[in-house]
């Protein structure tokens, strides 16, 4: 609270007491009394008068000063009323006795849409678990029967499979009790992990693949890497062209490995490609190919975040799209990092 | 034969997974009974164990403790529960690999070899296999006939092996890459027919002129 806005209250209030030292002046003056004295009697009226709104201004602002550091301290705000002493006139007890039934049953409102949200995420993380069983049984006997159309399902169900693990994934992001485990692994055994999940989509579609470089071991969590590089690997399926071809590679320099997953599709437009990572953002792309959810790379991004990995795209037109993960070559600082459970093997 | 015991509650995968070891030339044993594993796994005494871990009646952790208990038997654990808890909690109590649902065959199919290879002494796999008198030695990547021989590449010797696996039959395009996929070797259609190309140069080399026979839309045989 500052003091011109209390002044700017108290208009009235001083108006009415200039007004009533206006009509003293023009009474006293009337009945003889002398100029000093009614000129003290003034004096000591608006010495009186500033004083009062001095006290009356100093006990408010500390008032108030009080609550907004009660505010402050609050991790959620909305419990403010449960938690403020508020002293006063009978009026602010009333304005704030409403504010706290308003505020009241907006906690009950966030807190039983805090309990559907939870309710809602168990059930559809506990049935895309229970989805994997049929989806291995499928797998399994397509597998044991290939030919022609069991290849065809195969493709398929594992589309199906990538949506699945996106949902799974899409629930462990920003997630409290974190879900990885960090250990030495090498980019060569991510890539063929992430290939062979992927063989029968890659090989349909006669895609080319090319790898190199990938003896390097980064610290990370490999279940995690195959997911990501997978939807990498399936964006490039789904925006490829004419005789596609697909590299992957690691290299190493200054204090990063990175690994490259480029294609020679269909690419990204310039002005698209700062918001590939945005969720929901499909782009030119995605509404001319049907297919895209617009999640796969915000994912990516959100798990990057959480592994310390740069994820960077670069693209031009009509040429290529490259994915880059850069990963950091120092080692986890174990000791510092409390917040997930960071076990080397 | 390796015997492997399958601890599954889900019908439709134990059906599958027993036609794919079976297949890949495994003896498979179910269990079926999930309140008395142990006295059939006394029973079967398997040399590897495939365990899920969420089923009726028990859970695969404590069976996993229950027959390390009595045995150092490779032990694989096949399970739809993916936290790293689970894996962790898996290879503390003595798992040899942890393997998600859904998994796909050909993986599944390595590591259960490899976990074989690994936990029981090689017991001399066929190296060398012959046919219309033309030797391959897997293991030093040689091709020969008639007292001539020919070194082969990796990738040459994947394919050649692949069709001497199937000798007298066609084995089509497809089929040949999603095995060289298997073994890492990323080809594609047109690499193939590279590689098909080079290895036909390299048998007429030893006068092997036509060991490799193509007929269109069916693939190659030998």
């Amino acid at each position: 609270m500052k003091a011109a806005d209390f002044i700017k209250d108290k208009i009235p209030l001083i108006l009415l007491n200039i007004s009533c030292a206006l009509l003293l002046f023009i009474y006293l003056s009337a009945i003889g009394v002398g100029l000093h004295e009614t000129l003290l009697i003034l004096i000591a009226w608006f010495v009186i008068l500033a004083g009062y709104f001095a006290i009356q201004f100093f006990s408010k602002k500390k008032r108030i000063d009080d609550l907004i550091s009660t505010m402050d301290l609050l991790d959620q705000k909305y419990l403010f009323a449960e938690v403020a002493k508020v002293k006063g006139e009978a009026e602010q007890q009333a304005y704030f006795q409403l504010m706290k039934r308003a505020l009241r049953s907006m906690t009950e409102y966030v807190a039983e849409n805090r309990r559907d949200k939870e309710d809602y995420k168990e059930f559809i993380e506990q049935w895309a678990h229970e989805l994997k069983v049929p989806i291995t049984s499928i797998t399994l006997a397509c597998e044991n029967n290939l030919n022609d159309s069991t290849r065809k399902i195969l493709l398929q169900i594992k589309q199906i499979e990538d949506y699945l693990e996106q949902v799974l994934y899409y629930a462990r992001l920003g997630n409290v009790e974190k879900d990885y485990m960090i250990r030495e692994v090498c980019l060569e055994e991510l890539v063929d992990d992430a290939l062979s999940h992927s063989k029968h989509v890659l090989i349909q579609n006669h895609i080319a693949v090319e790898t190199s470089g990938l003896n390097y071991y980064v610290y990370t969590d490999a279940k995690w890497l195959v997911f990501i590089i997978n939807q990498i690997i399936s964006n490039s399926v789904r925006y490829k062209t004419e005789n596609p071809v697909l590299e992957v590679y690691g290299s190493k320099n200054e204090d990063k490995i990175r690994l490259e997953i480029k294609d020679n599709g269909i690419g990204i437009r310039d002005s698209e490609i700062g918001r590939v990572f945005q969720k929901g953002f499909t782009g030119s792309n995605g509404r001319t190919r049907k297919n895209s959810t617009g999640m796969g790379l915000y994912i990516c991004k959100g798990l990057c975040d959480e592994l310390g990995i740069d994820i960077e795209v670069n693209s031009q037109l009509d040429k290529f799209t490259s994915v880059t993960l850069a990963f950091p070559t120092e080692h986890f600082n174990v000791e510092n990092d409390n917040s997930g459970n960071i076990t080397k093997l | 034969m390796k015997r492997i015991f399958i601890i599954e509650d889900e019908e439709n995968i134990k059906d599958e997974l027993t036609i794919l070891l079976n297949n890949a030339g495994y003896a498979v044993i179910c269990a079926t009974d999930f309140s008395k594993v142990i006295e059939d796994f006394n029973d079967v005494q398997p040399d590897l164990v495939l365990l899920d871990i969420n089923l009726p009646e028990n859970n695969g952790f404590s069976i996993c403790t229950k027959i390390r208990a009595i045995s150092k038997v490779p032990i694989i654990f096949i399970t739809g529960r993916d936290t790293s808890i689970d894996e962790l909690n898996a290879f503390s109590l003595g798992g040899d690999d942890y393997i998600t649902k859904p998994y796909n065959a050909p993986v599944l199919l390595a590591r259960i070899s490899s976990v074989l290879k690994r936990t029981t002494a090689h017991d001399g796999e066929l190296e060398i296999l012959s046919h219309n008198g033309v030797t391959l030695d897997l293991a030093s990547c040689i091709v020969s006939h008639a007292g001539q021989s020919i070194e082969l590449s990796k990738k040459e010797m994947k394919i050649l092996h692949c069709l001497f696996q199937n000798k007298g039959k066609y084995v089509s395009r497809m089929v040949l890459i999603e095995y060289l996929w298997d073994f890492k070797i990323y080809t594609d259609d047109n690499a193939l027919s590279v590689n098909i190309t080079r290895l036909r140069e390299k048998l007429k080399q030893i006068s092997m002129d036509d060991f490799i026979h193509t007929k269109r839309g069916m693939g190659y045989k030998v």
